[in-house]
């Protein structure tokens, strides 16, 4: 999981005081720092993640359309229950992996 | 058919930051834009159904790790959700013998869609007042309590308690009643119901609305699936198309349910109030586009 944002209150205080301006809301060195290395870490998670779900469309696209248009064609219940399957493989696990190869690459 | 994947996925990645933010499917503007793009009428419904499954999922997991889903709460609010949605269909069909059936939907549409538009933008205001008036703090301030507390204090057992929403005690019956009331105005309207369920959480049953947002993600992740199944029996999915708009919608989805932990309970509320404003805008159009009205 995503676990960073969960885990560290202090970032998640000072990110809430930024879409909150106030005048305290002055920015030290260290939080700047701090939200570089939070929106950083988010947009390296994002690239994974969308490399792998694109990834694995193409994947579908080219091996399996043929299969599916003549499942729609032929038995719309093992059609049904795969439309299902393939779209919440693509929701579920897609993130898990993403989740394992942040983890593995030293970002919790 | 040809269909721009590219466009698809942009309207995903749309519809998947909108939907995460506010709690929503979002039926409502990517079924008409499917249309436009040039996806089959009898396809849209079905195909936008099967990949809002997906983005609710992303959605819900992400809203679920920062403890935004009550799932005691959505598993009873879909329990009652779908035989509601059932009895509204059945109403649709019943008013469809009648040759004003459309021009009576729509309107229905458009006030209960645009009441709901004013009354959450009229209550995000006062509780963004109060929160600077009063100094309360931001995170659950609500201006519209009234009502929820006279729910709250029916006392009808089951008596239940719903720690992830903060409630101590609620008769299972009200939550039972929420769910199926809006259930059976989702049926009726012919849409997914998030932006009914989502106020309906807030004001009737008392959910902060982080967690409202969160819960109803969940409940669409059932009721979603629920209609992919019965759509897809019917021939009227086409997965390939949805696992295009899908793929934008997860990431989407992503952007869209982090940037919830960054916005007040009021703030949300009062940008949400924009959505059911469109959606009733848009039915307003259709009517007077096909001369139904005017």
């Amino acid at each position: 999981m995503f676990r960073y944002v969960s885990d560290c209150k202090a970032t998640d205080n000072f990110v809430v005081g930024l879409f909150q301006p106030k005048a305290e809301n002055i920015l030290s060195y260290t939080m700047r720092k701090r939200l570089k290395a939070v929106l950083g870490e988010f947009a390296i998670y994002l690239g994974i993640y969308s490399a792998i779900v694109t990834i694995y469309l193409l994947f579908i696209l080219s091996s399996f359309s043929g299969t599916l248009s003549a499942l729609s064609e032929s038995n719309l219940i093992i059609y049904s229950i795969l439309a299902l399957a393939l779209i919440l493989i693509q929701g579920v696990i897609l993130e898990n992996v993403t989740s394992f190869i942040m983890d593995r690459i030293g970002f919790r | 058919m040809e269909v721009n994947m590219g466009l698809l996925a942009l309207l995903g990645f749309a519809v998947g930051v909108l939907g995460a933010f506010f709690g929503v499917g979002g039926g409502f503007l990517a079924a008409p834009v499917m249309y436009v793009l040039g996806v089959p009428i009898n396809y849209v419904v079905g195909t936008d159904l099967t990949h809002m499954v997906g983005k609710s999922v992303v959605a819900a997991k992400k809203h679920r790790s920062l403890g935004h889903v009550d799932i005691k709460l959505g598993a009873l609010m879909v329990l009652a959700t779908i035989p509601g949605v059932e009895l509204g269909a059945q109403i649709v069909e019943f008013l469809k013998t009648n040759e004003l059936a459309d021009l009576v939907i729509g309107v229905t549409y458009i006030v209960i869609l645009m009441g709901v538009s004013l009354f959450v933008a009229w209550e995000s205001r006062r509780a963004l007042r109060a929160v600077k008036v009063e100094k309360l703090t931001a995170k659950d301030a609500l201006a519209f309590k009234s009502f929820t507390r006279k729910i709250q204090s029916i006392n009808i057992p089951p008596m239940i308690r719903l720690q992830e929403s903060g409630i101590g005690s609620i008769s299972l019956w009200a939550i039972l009643l929420v769910g199926f009331l809006t259930g059976l105005l989702a049926g009726t309207l012919g849409v997914g119901g998030g932006f009914i369920r989502m106020p309906a959480l807030v004001y009737f049953i008392g959910c902060p609305t982080h967690v409202a947002i969160g819960t109803d993600l969940f409940e669409i992740i059932i009721s979603a699936s629920y209609g992919t199944l019965t759509h897809a029996l019917k021939g009227n999915v086409d997965i390939m198309i949805a696992l295009v708009m899908h793929t934008g919608a997860a990431i989407g989805a992503q952007i869209g349910a982090t940037l919830t932990k960054y916005y007040s309970g009021p703030k949300i509320r009062m940008y949400f109030s924009i959505l059911p404003a469109i959606g009733a805008l848009l039915v307003l159009y259709k009517l007077i586009s096909t001369n139904i009205l005017l």
